[in-house]
This record gives C-alpha cells, sequence and structure tokens, in this order.
C-alpha cells in the first residue's frame, strides 16, 4: 500500500503509516455523507469501537465529500477516527473503486484491511450499494488472519 | 504567517486568528453558525431508511 499523505478537515497532514504507527488498519471506503446506508455503518463499526481498539486496530474512513461534509459526518456521528476527504479521487482511484451514482462519481463501499506492515490481508469491494462488511464480519476476519 | 482554510467558506487566513472548533478551522463566528445549523438539520432526519 502506497504511503498517502492525507489531510485532516483542519487541514494538517499525515502520512498514512504514521497513522498506522504498528497497528492492523482498516480503511472504509464510503459513497457519502448523503448516503444513510453509508451512515449506518460507520456508526455501526463505531459501536464496536471498544473491541477493535482492544483488537489494537486503526480506521480511516473516506469519501470523495467535501472537508465540509466529512466534517460534519464525523461531528454527527461522533466517530473517534479520520473521516477524509477524497475530493480528487487520490486513494479511490488506487483502490479502483471510483463509480458512478446519479451521474456523479463516487466511490464504491468497500473495506480494505492492511497488516502492521501494510500488505493487505483483505479486502471486499461492496457488489451493490447497500452491501456492506458489518463489524462482526471484520473481526472474524481479522481473526482468521491471524490478529 | 501560517495560515488555514475556513471550512465552511474555504477562504484561506491566518491561522493564529482561526477559531477552532469541532476539530477544524473557522474564519468567522458567522462560519461557525452556519456549520452548526448544517449540524442541526441534519440531526433532525430521523428517518435514515430512505436512501439511494
Amino acid at each position: 500500500m502506497k504511503n498517502f499523505t492525507l489531510q485532516n478537515n483542519d487541514n494538517t497532514s499525515f502520512k498514512l503509516y504514521d497513522y498506522q504507527n504498528g497497528r492492523i488498519l482498516v480503511l472504509i471506503f464510503f459513497r457519502g455523507a448523503w448516503c444513510n446506508h453509508c451512515k449506518k455503518h460507520l456508526l455501526e463499526i463505531q459501536g464496536k469501537m471498544k473491541k477493535f481498539d482492544k483488537l489494537n486496530v486503526k480506521f480511516i474512513a473516506i469519501s470523495s465529500d467535501t472537508k465540509f461534509n466529512s466534517s460534519i459526518l464525523k461531528e454527527f456521528l461522533k466517530l473517534s477516527f479520520p473521516v477524509i476527504s477524497d475530493a480528487d479521487f487520490k486513494m479511490i482511484d488506487y483502490f479502483k473503486l471510483k463509480t458512478k451514482y446519479k451521474n456523479k462519481s463516487v466511490a464504491k463501499p468497500a473495506i480494505f484491511v492492511f497488516s502492521p506492515k501494510h500488505e493487505i490481508l483483505y479486502q471486499y469491494v461492496g457488489k451493490k450499494y447497500d452491501d456492506r462488511m458489518v463489524s462482526k464480519e471484520i473481526i472474524k476476519k481479522l481473526i482468521k488472519v491471524n490478529l | 504567517m501560517k495560515t488555514t482554510k475556513c471550512i465552511v467558506c474555504e477562504k484561506k487566513f491566518d491561522l493564529n486568528v482561526a477559531i477552532s472548533k469541532h476539530d477544524v478551522f473557522f474564519c468567522s463566528e458567522e462560519c461557525v453558525v452556519m456549520y452548526e445549523k448544517k449540524l442541526e438539520d441534519i440531526k433532525k432526519i430521523v428517518n435514515w431508511d430512505n436512501c439511494c
């Protein structure tokens, strides 16, 4: 996985590997703050954050939303992990997740799990807009890949 | 001078005079009000089952 430089919604930058800091990293790609399935999914994952913290897993949520919408979403859902704006589709294109919804380019809903050495352990790309990998399934996969 | 961008109006401005709230920076109280109004508007949507 490429060591992307990401921008928080306050315009401070950070490197992906620095954020990961030797832990398992889960990237959650979602369509946007307007998508109710996406909001439900993110909230569901946030609800299991204590479990994920015990498993030493870090999360980043990414969409093509603006920083404003990404920030609003993070505040509204009280998410404890970064919600990153990839409005220029750098990461979305890198992971080949760009798709169209009502003539607008968005990311397909997807989960990518990376080892502490940044190797991909598992990926799941939703087959349609409401196809998501929930926390229980993510945890099962993490245990299966010998977390 | 270190600059940043207002999350609402995207204006570039001096970080020293930024209003820091909600983990982002605002250039003015007006922009803070607009942001918080948007947050309130989203909270009013109770039915999340309408989508897509």
